[in-house]
């Protein structure tokens, strides 16, 4: 629900009104919903450290389809798209707009092409015998990783959202923390893959 | 209300409960004899576990009874009457009407923190030093291990009569898991389907029959007896009916016992009833229930006399892949092994009794030849089984009905089944 | 901020008329926000945090119903041995949705009722920080109870009803053990209304973080207030695990996922660490509102403030943490290893120690304090009485060793009946009672009230109380029958008989609130007044039932019952003595100038989708798209709706999207002209009221 897009003008912080906290209610929203993807992807990964090693001998294996070296690119790209984000919202706030757009359409573009790696190597190992039904490594791979990749596709389409609110020019400095909400929103997706991607690539036995 | 109305709501209230608490202290202290109760054990394990809790009962009593007295005591003395209506602007109250504002008190709050602080952790020492006797479980490890396997909605009994439970049993039955009198018999719990707990309460707590995981469990007995259990983890439809029994034989009987269960069935004589009834079992029942020495080795994929294939479960000792042999079929080919079903007193998950006056006065290894059979719940049992004991029986689970029998097929297969003694 | 751009005052009569210049600016029609706050379309389509809590609580009151209902099938089908009201087929859906529908539909929405109404009065704000959100909430919390119900008669009488226990343990619940479409429904349902629980959780944490009137600081915040925060932060963290098992668990049933199943080497103790990581944090999120509300109604009763108000926060606090500690207490017998057992064993016998503080805390208040035993008070008492029952026998079976006899017996559902209807029922009804004024601006009718505690109390002991010796004695818990010679039949007799009277007691209830309500109107509506308990927080500062601005102005809270300290000083003999009278402090509801958030069509329309994915996902995968779809589209509808609608009068926005809520601390919320004069007044009247309550 990040849709939410707060629309708190300067004037709102001015004078008198402030909240408790002094945090936005969208921002401190985001924080608490953060928490609690910490526990749902908390859940996915738990439940893919005790499936992993459930599989007989001959079973296609971690060690069977894994391809480091590809994984390691595609969140290199991740982890990059987390720094343009950082361009993203400083430029805004700055009201560097153009600026704005382009980082914004990068970070975008950068979380597509990670994506866009996932859904290729889904097919690699899928092409390699690894199916979502074929065994508890399989299915706690796919479900671990798809709702991954099912956040990341999520921010995706908020940033292109941002990106068409700005072209429509409802997107200007005044707007600066939805960027940032948003922001917050990507960086948790960008540390979990890194947690995911060190538990589930690198100590894959 | 007047004064007089009042007294008398407050003279009922006391009297209900104190009527309440009577009543179960009196169910508790003479209402003992009960066949599944966990108030009156007789194994030893039963018997740690009640001295543990006995008087961890008398403390929670204790406490009980300070509070709900305090919570009366209070309401007797600080009560105030008048204002009924509550309508005024300060509600219930006169305007003047105040008792001493009080806070709080830091010390009294810190005591009664410590204070149970202190008491529950004398109780979880007792706690943990019981815990980790009762799971001692290899004490047990001597002789006679059982492998016990829970199946929708009945159980299974593999006897290793060395312990060895890597090798096949020395000989299988079900529901009536016997036990020499005084001995530590080790479980092996097991499930083919669900999670299944199996429970005898008078002589030990419960433990959960899970697939894919083997749980080591013991059981004992101080004296002779028969003890009824009860399947409690729920496992779906037939789940209530999920029973069994625990008997107790002195050491003679149960070696006795023993070496009837070793021994294969005959067959019967072609011709005679008990023949026209094993030749209708052969079509009819004995895909899925194996008599030794007389089901065939077709049947079951083995030798006839051999124990059942499916005894290894979960194929870890076949040189099988990681996960259990649990396949659909599996669950529809395995059901209780019948080759002495005359020597137990109940059938069909111990949900029904065998005998008709099969009391404890009459000895069990006599139960065959003293016990009247209840014929009628039998043969409605194997006519439409579903509808004495619910059964999915279309998804294979559970004993499918056979109305295509004739009451003279019926007749010729109890005739057959009482032959397996 | 200015006050010109938002105060406009529109005469009554301009209602429906445009308001010129701002029809320009007006968007396709479907955008435009609904008005009215009259007839069925103004609880559709509101946003206004109070009516959401009253939607909240009638719901819960209906599914309260079923569930009591599939309680005395139960029971009828318990009362005798071999038992045949119903079959074990039927009987299994009945017990498993008994438990769904009372954890699920009953006992959360009652308390989310509650936190709806209360939460931001007694934090002294105008709505929730997500107004919108919170109404999505409430129709998503309806769409998953709709279609969890609705699981009872699709395809017939229970054909469809989960029946896997609402423990649902694996691999039972898988599709070779449980072919029917009800753990489906079970798993799609949870999903729903977890989706609509998550939502509020957040809503309502920033709302009591963000929204609280000035000087209200965290520890002059009531304890009701501290409870639901808790219980919404225990919500936060509980959800998400509970959501992973369920799609495991969908997953497993619908795609052929191999989570739970066994023959490729899963565990089934998977789904039970996740569901009890989940399962035993929720036991608090049902109990703590309720001790939340005992907090509140003794203090009044008792005439004196509540005894040890850091104690109980950190009590509430703490049981929160360590509620997390103590899930695999429900696993002794699943073979989780000794060291587990001793670790969980201990844990869970120490979380009695905050709980025990609490009910002394409450027996303190009472001590030396003027009882007056209003149906509120009743309650309120019974909880304490019969919550501590249930806490005993909790501490009996947190002895593992013990817990082996008493796990899945009727001793367990003796107890957690005492710990979740003796307790969190109990306070809840007690809830009821007591903030019904505030509400609905009438009082249920005492005598009623009172004969219905009774009845129920009484009903209820003779139900559950014969359970604990039932346990005891060997019956298994979800078993559809005994046989007779178990020596079950003499107290499941009794229970049967008490669970009918339960139900006259409830049924009292609502012939209470019909006969009330009747009486009420018959009298002609009299005003039962801002504060008809002599209360002590906020949400009695403003008029019953409350107007939709909540408060008049902002209050600038100073101390801890602040509202209580505004009616009552010292004089100099140290007597508590009345400093101002109510009527002059509450504030009348008068002030029509308060920017409020407009109404939207949006909420109930994305709970229809999901009501349409959720059916979609049980019966064809191509209908879920299609819901999708118009999820979706709802979505950007929602986003693109305009942040007010121009014409509303009275409640006039300026630029801003209505979900920021803002208003809270906007001390210009009063400040047009009509509302300047009375608020200047209170204002100057503050510290005036200040000494005279320090020196009378």
């Amino acid at each position: 629900m990040t849709a939410e897009a707060p629309a708190h003008t300067p004037e709102h912080h001015d004078g008198e009104h402030h909240t408790s906290t002094g945090l936005s209610n969208e921002k401190l929203a985001m924080w608490v919903f953060l928490g609690s993807e910490c526990l749902l992807f908390g859940g996915l990964i738990s439940t893919y450290m005790f499936n992993k090693g459930r599989i007989g001998p001959d079973d296609v294996g971690p060690n069977d389809v894994f391809d480091i070296p590809f994984t390691s690119v595609s969140s290199f790209v991740l982890l990059m798209s987390s720094l343009t984000m950082v361009f993203a919202v400083s430029s805004i706030a700055r009201g560097d707009l153009r600026g704005n757009r382009i980082w914004l359409t990068t970070t975008a573009a950068l979380g597509a092409t990670f994506v866009a790696g996932q859904v290729y190597e889904f097919t690699a190992f899928y092409s390699e015998g690894l199916g979502f039904t074929t065994n508890l490594f399989g299915s706690a791979f796919y479900a671990l990783t798809g709702f991954h990749g099912a956040h990341v596709t999520i921010g995706i389409v908020m940033l292109m959202s941002l990106l068409v609110m700005s072209m429509r020019g409802n997107l200007g400095p005044e707007r600066a923390e939805t960027v940032e909400i948003i922001g917050l929103y990507w960086h948790f997706v960008d540390i979990v893959w890194i947690v995911i991607f060190t538990i589930v690539y690198l100590f894959p036995q | 209300m007047s004064g007089r109305a009042r007294g008398l709501v407050w003279l009922s209230s006391l009297l209900v409960i104190a009527g309440t608490i009577a009543l179960i202290v009196v169910a508790i202290v003479v209402d003992k004899d009960h066949p599944l109760s966990t108030l009156s054990p007789v194994g030893r394990q039963g018997r740690d576990i009640a001295e543990l809790i006995n008087p961890i009962f008398i403390v929670a009593g204790v406490v009980f009874f300070l509070v709900q007295g305090a919570v009366l005591a209070l309401w007797w003395r600080y009560r105030v009457a008048g204002s009924e209506t509550g309508d005024g602007e300060y509600g219930y109250y006169d305007d003047d009407e105040f008792p001493d504002q009080t806070h709080g008190n830091n010390r009294l709050e810190i005591a009664w923190t410590i204070v149970p602080t202190v008491l529950l952790a004398v109780i979880s020492v007792f706690t943990l030093v019981a815990l980790f006797a009762l799971d001692d479980v290899k004490a047990s490890d001597e002789d006679i291990t059982v492998t016990v396997i829970g199946q929708q909605w009945w159980w299974e009994y593999q006897y290793h009569l060395d312990g060895d439970t890597d090798t096949p049993p020395d000989f299988v039955t079900a529901n009536e898991l016997v036990i020499p009198v005084g001995v530590d018999v080790a479980l092996d719990i097991k499930s083919r389907d669900v999670i299944h707990s199996f429970w005898i309460p008078k002589l030990n707590g419960k433990r959960d029959a899970v697939p894919g995981r083997s749980h080591d469990w013991v059981i004992q007995s101080e004296e002779p007896g028969r003890f009824r259990g009860q399947c409690t983890e729920f496992c779906g439809l037939s789940h209530g009916y999920m029973k069994m029994v625990a008997v107790a034989l002195p050491t003679a009987e149960f070696h006795q016992w023993k070496n009837n269960q070793m021994t294969p069935a005959e067959a019967p004589a072609e011709g005679t009833p008990e023949g026209e009834g094993w030749a209708t079992f052969s079509q009819q029942c004995a895909s899925c229930h194996v008599v030794n020495g007389l089901t065939s080795a077709a049947n079951r994929g083995g030798a006839a006399d051999s124990p059942p294939d499916d005894w290894d479960i979960y194929g870890e000792h076949n040189g099988g892949s990681a996960g259990p042999v649990l396949t659909t079929e599996l669950v529809a080919g395995a059901a209780p092994n019948l080759t002495h079903l005359m020597t137990r007193g109940t059938f069909a998950g111990s949900a029904f009794d065998l005998y008709l006056n099969a009391g404890d006065h009459i000895p069990y290894l006599d139960l065959a030849e003293a016990g009247t059979l209840n014929r009628g719940e039998l043969e409605a049992w194997i006519s439409n089984a579903p509808e004495r004991k619910p059964a999915d029986a279309d998804d294979l689970r559970g004993m499918p009905a056979r109305t295509g029998l004739s009451p003279t097929d019926i007749d010729n297969v109890v005739a057959f089944l009482s032959t397996l003694d | 901020m200015t006050v010109t751009d938002r105060t406009i005052t529109a005469p009554e009569e301009t209602l429906a008329l445009p308001a010129g210049p701002a029809i320009a600016h007006r968007p396709l029609g479907i955008f435009t926000r609904p008005q009215g706050s009259e007839g069925w379309r103004s609880w559709l389509f509101t946003v206004d945090h109070k009516r959401i809590g009253i939607m909240y609580g009638a719901a819960a009151l209906f599914f309260f119903l079923v569930g009591g209902a599939e309680a005395l099938f139960i029971r009828l089908q318990l009362a005798t041995p071999n038992g045949s009201v119903i079959g074990a087929g039927t009987y299994n859906g009945v017990f498993t949705m008994h438990g769904v529908t009372m954890v699920f539909l009953v006992i959360m929405p009652m308390a989310a009722a509650f936190a709806n109404y209360l939460l931001p009065l007694q934090v002294g704000a105008r709505d929730v920080a997500f107004p919108r959100l919170n109404a999505f909430s409430f129709w998503c919390f309806l769409a998953g109870g709709l279609l969890l119900t609705s699981s009872i008669l699709v395809g017939g009488w229970f054909q469809n009803a989960p029946d896997g226990g609402w423990f649902a343990y694996a691999p039972n619940t898988g599709l070779l053990f449980s072919p029917s479409k009800g753990i489906d429904f079970y798993a799609v349902g949870l999903q729903i209304l977890g989706i609509a629980s998550l939502v509020s959780a957040i809503n309502l944490i920033v709302t009591v973080l963000n929204m609280r009137t000035p000087g209200m600081s965290f520890f002059r915040m009531p304890v009701l207030t501290w409870m639901l925060l808790i219980t919404q932060f225990l919500l936060l963290f509980a959800l998400p695990v509970i959501t992973v098992a369920l799609f495991l668990l969908m997953f497993d049933r619908l795609w052929d996922a191999n989570f739970f199943n066994v023959e490729a080497g899963a565990d089934p103790l998977l789904w039970q660490h996740l569901f009890w990581i989940f399962g035993h944090p929720e036991v608090y999120i049902l109990i703590l509102p309720a001790f939340g509300i005992v907090s509140e109604i003794i203090p009044t009763f008792s005439r004196k403030p509540l005894f040890g108000y850091h104690f109980m926060v950190a009590s509430g606090i703490a049981i929160g943490f360590m509620g997390w500690g103590v899930w695999a207490h429900h696993m002794f017998t699943s073979g989780v290893g000794p060291l587990s057992v001793a670790a969980f064993s201990v844990s869970t016998m120490f979380i009695a120690v905050p709980t025990g503080v609490k009910i002394l805390n409450w027996l303190a208040t009472m001590y030396r304090g003027r009882l007056r035993f209003t149906t509120p008070m009743l309650y309120a008492v019974g909880v304490v009485s019969m919550f501590t029952i249930g806490g005993l026998s909790g501490v009996t079976h947190a002895i593992a060793p013990s817990d082996t006899q008493q796990t899945d017996t009727y001793y367990i559902v003796a107890h957690f009946h005492y710990v979740i209807f003796g307790g969190a029922l109990l306070g809840l009804f007690g809830g009821f009672y007591y903030w019904w004024p505030k509400a609905f601006g009438y009082k249920l009718s005492e005598a009623w009230g009172k004969a219905s505690f009774w009845v129920m109390l009484i009903g209820f002991n003779f139900t559950f109380g014969p359970m604990h010796i039932l346990g005891l004695q060997g019956m298994s818990r979800r078993i559809a029958t005994y046989r007779a010679d178990e020596g079950f039949a003499l107290w499941n007799m009794v229970a049967t008989i008490g669970a009918f009277v339960i139900a006259v007691g409830v049924a009292m209830f609502f012939w209470n609130v019909y006969v009330s309500t009747r009486n009420w109107r018959r009298a002609g509506r009299p005003d039962v007044g801002p504060d008809p308990w002599d209360a002590r927080g906020l949400e009695w500062m403003t008029a019953s039932p409350v107007p939709e601005h909540n408060f008049d102005e902002d209050i600038q809270v100073d101390r801890l019952d602040h509202f209580w300290h505004r009616k009552y000083g010292k004089d100099e003999s140290g007597r508590v003595v009345r400093a101002a009278p109510t009527s002059e402090i509450a504030h009348d509801g008068s002030n029509t100038n308060v920017h409020l958030p407009s109404p939207s069509y949006w909420p109930i329309v994305l709970g229809g989708g999901i009501l349409l994915v959720g059916y979609g996902i049980i019966y064809n995968l191509w209908l879920a798209a299609a819901g999708l779809v118009f999820l979706i589209g709802a979505i950007y509808g929602w986003i693109l709706e305009p942040a007010d609608d121009p014409d509303a009068a009275g409640h006039h926005d300026d630029h801003h999207d209505d979900d920021d809520g803002d208003d809270h601390g906007d001390p210009d919320g009063n400040g047009g002209p009509s509302g300047n004069g009375e608020s200047a007044s209170a204002e100057t009247e503050e510290p005036e009221t200040e000494e005279a309550a320090t020196v009378g």
